[in-house]
């Protein structure tokens, strides 16, 4: 049942005050919602595929390594005695870039401490995860990385 | 008849009254400056204002530092070197702000010891103490953004790890990290992110962050050693008077650092470093003093929980640091009457000191009263045998191997 005048709490004040607070939002929207996004960063969405070729195997001696970039991706790249692997050179704890140690024959971060086994599995320190494995093919005695 | 100083003084003096209400601003500076001190106020409490000094130093000497600065990846390091070697006295402005930052942040822990120690966080200044520790995260940000501008090997990869810590808080971590890089990892758009951050935002929040805490500071007086709740104003015959005394303690404090940052400007100058290779994480990178602590914590967390238990583990610090008012409601000020509090706090300084030193010497040399020391990563010392300590010092005795270890300080010698 509709409030009488006498029972409506509704003023004219109220009112324009609801329309001046309405109107200030919408405004105040209109000019730091595109200053937001001007702030957000541009990036490419979706993965990326690519596949570069790093070098010529017979350069490569066993347990020898390399670093490379593979589309804007630092990767590491070890030729084992059972073939080429390939993981990111991300440390997984706090991005710092990886080293193989030949002498030990796994991968170690400069930053704190951290070392993997030639399989990219954890061996030691904080990272929480293992390094991501990337697909190492040979063609014609060239060495092709895929990310 | 007036001298020709005084008709001038006089004549800005009449232009003044005819136009403004001169006699309530000559009032306010007046009881400014005559304002009576409680009388334990000394040497201790000389470490705000010379914060404040050093900030004022950081602004200058930042001003002309940008003048021939250029914030891109291909331009940062070399403008750095001619700022460096060409430029008039830019070697003096340049270590001048590099050293101005490590003292400023060394002067906020100083006053903050000293209003923690005494108490004066407490009923009715807490809002005074939070202000003063947003202060102190600006400062550290501030020391955080500027590091990355030289565009060098120790200042990129100190930025990979420290916008990687933002990256690990759960579900909005990634987030943040990409927001504050400007892209996937450490680019060209976050050197101009963080000059915009350095040289703008933070300058200003800092500007404003300082007035309301001097306002609060100076509207509430400061605090007397009596309990909360007890406090009695200084009867003026007591006090010590702000005007000649306690500023003339300011003065002198002031020389002596300002000495002091000449002097490590001029005897122990900040290396420009190897231009960033973002292939290349060099060998043991350590991060600046104030972020040892952390660094070397962050060491002992494993595990696939261990990264963020880490980084939350670090944060405590200065999330008690912005509570502690609130948490601790005892009404005495004094250090002697809440040992509870006292030992905390003398507790954190030696945890963080000790985690400081450990990250230090990690991961390095020490010889130590004739004997060799390998210190693991985890800051344990191993003694080595004197063959191999042999081979340790001719290795790092190297001139080139010594060049490039001047940043990792790889060999420690007492």
């Amino acid at each position: 049942m509709p409030l009488s005048p006498e029972e409506s709490t509704a003023t004219r004040r109220g009112f324009l005050d609801w329309i001046i607070y309405s109107c200030s939002t919408i405004l105040g929207g209109t000019i730091i919602l595109p200053a937001v996004a001007y702030l957000w960063p541009v990036t490419k969405s979706g993965p990326v595929k690519v596949r570069e070729e790093i070098g010529e195997a017979a350069n490569w001696n066993i347990w020898g390594a390399k670093k490379v970039s593979v589309g804007n991706k630092p990767v590491l790249v070890i030729r084992t005695d059972k073939g080429f692997v390939a993981f990111s050179a991300v440390c997984t704890h706090l991005g710092c870039l990886v080293e193989f140690n030949p002498v030990k024959q796994n991968i170690i971060c400069p930053c704190h401490a951290a070392s993997f086994d030639i399989e990219g599995k954890v061996e030691g320190g904080p990272p929480p995860r293992p390094l991501a494995a990337y697909k190492v093919s040979e063609v014609q005695g060239k060495v092709f990385v895929s990310t | 008849m007036p001298g020709r100083k005084e008709r001038i003084i006089n004549y800005f003096n009449h232009y003044l009254d005819e136009r403004y209400n001169m006699p309530v601003a000559r009032d306010f500076i007046d009881k400014q400056m005559h304002k009576r001190l409680p009388p334990h106020t000394g040497w201790p409490h000389v470490f705000g204002s010379l914060s404040l000094i050093l900030f004022l130093s950081q602004i200058i000497t930042g001003i002309l530092l940008l003048i021939y600065y250029r914030p891109t990846p291909e331009e940062a390091h070399k403008s750095i070197q001619y700022i460096t070697a060409d430029v008039h006295f830019g070697w003096l402005y340049r270590q001048v702000h590099a050293w101005g930052a490590t003292l400023m942040i060394l002067a906020v822990i100083l006053h903050m010891a000293r209003t923690f120690f005494m108490g004066t966080y407490k009923k009715p200044r807490e809002l005074t103490w939070v202000i003063g520790v947003i202060i102190f995260i600006v400062t550290i940000v501030f020391g955080f953004t500027g590091y990355l501008l030289p565009w060098n090997q120790l200042s990129y990869w100190a930025t990979t790890v420290g916008t990687e810590i933002s990256g690990a808080i759960p579900i909005v971590g990634p987030w943040m990290k990409t927001f504050i890089l400007g892209s996937e990892n450490v680019s060209g758009e976050t050197l101009s992110r963080f000059f915009t951050v350095h040289v703008i935002i933070l300058p200003w929040i800092l500007f404003f962050l300082v007035a309301i805490h001097l306002v609060l500071m100076r509207s509430q007086n400061l605090a007397t050693m009596e309990p909360v709740g007890e406090e009695r104003p200084t009867p003026p015959e007591c006090g010590i008077p702000f005007w000649p005394v306690h500023l003339a303690k300011e003065g002198c404090v002031t020389l002596i650092v300002l000495g002091i940052l000449v002097t490590l400007s001029v005897l122990s100058p900040w290396e420009i470093g190897e231009p960033a290779d973002p292939l290349q994480t060099p060998e043991a990178i350590k991060p600046e003093w104030y972020f040892l602590p952390t660094y070397q914590l962050l060491k002992y967390f494993t595990g696939p929980m261990g990264k963020i238990l880490g980084i939350g583990v670090s944060m405590v610090p200065f999330v008690l640091l912005l509570v502690w008012p609130y948490l601790d409601r005892s009404k005495p000020r004094h250090p002697k009457q809440r040992p509870i509090s006292t030992t905390i706090g003398v507790a954190a300084l030696i945890l963080a000191l000790f985690f400081g030193v450990l990250g230090h010497f990690s991961e390095s040399h020490l010889t130590l009263l004739g004997q060799t020391y390998e210190i693991d990563v985890y800051g344990v010392p191993h003694r080595i045998d004197r063959e191999t300590a042999v081979q340790v010092g001719e290795e790092t005795d190297h001139p080139e191997k010594g060049m490039h270890d001047q940043e990792h300080r790889t060999k420690n010698t007492f």
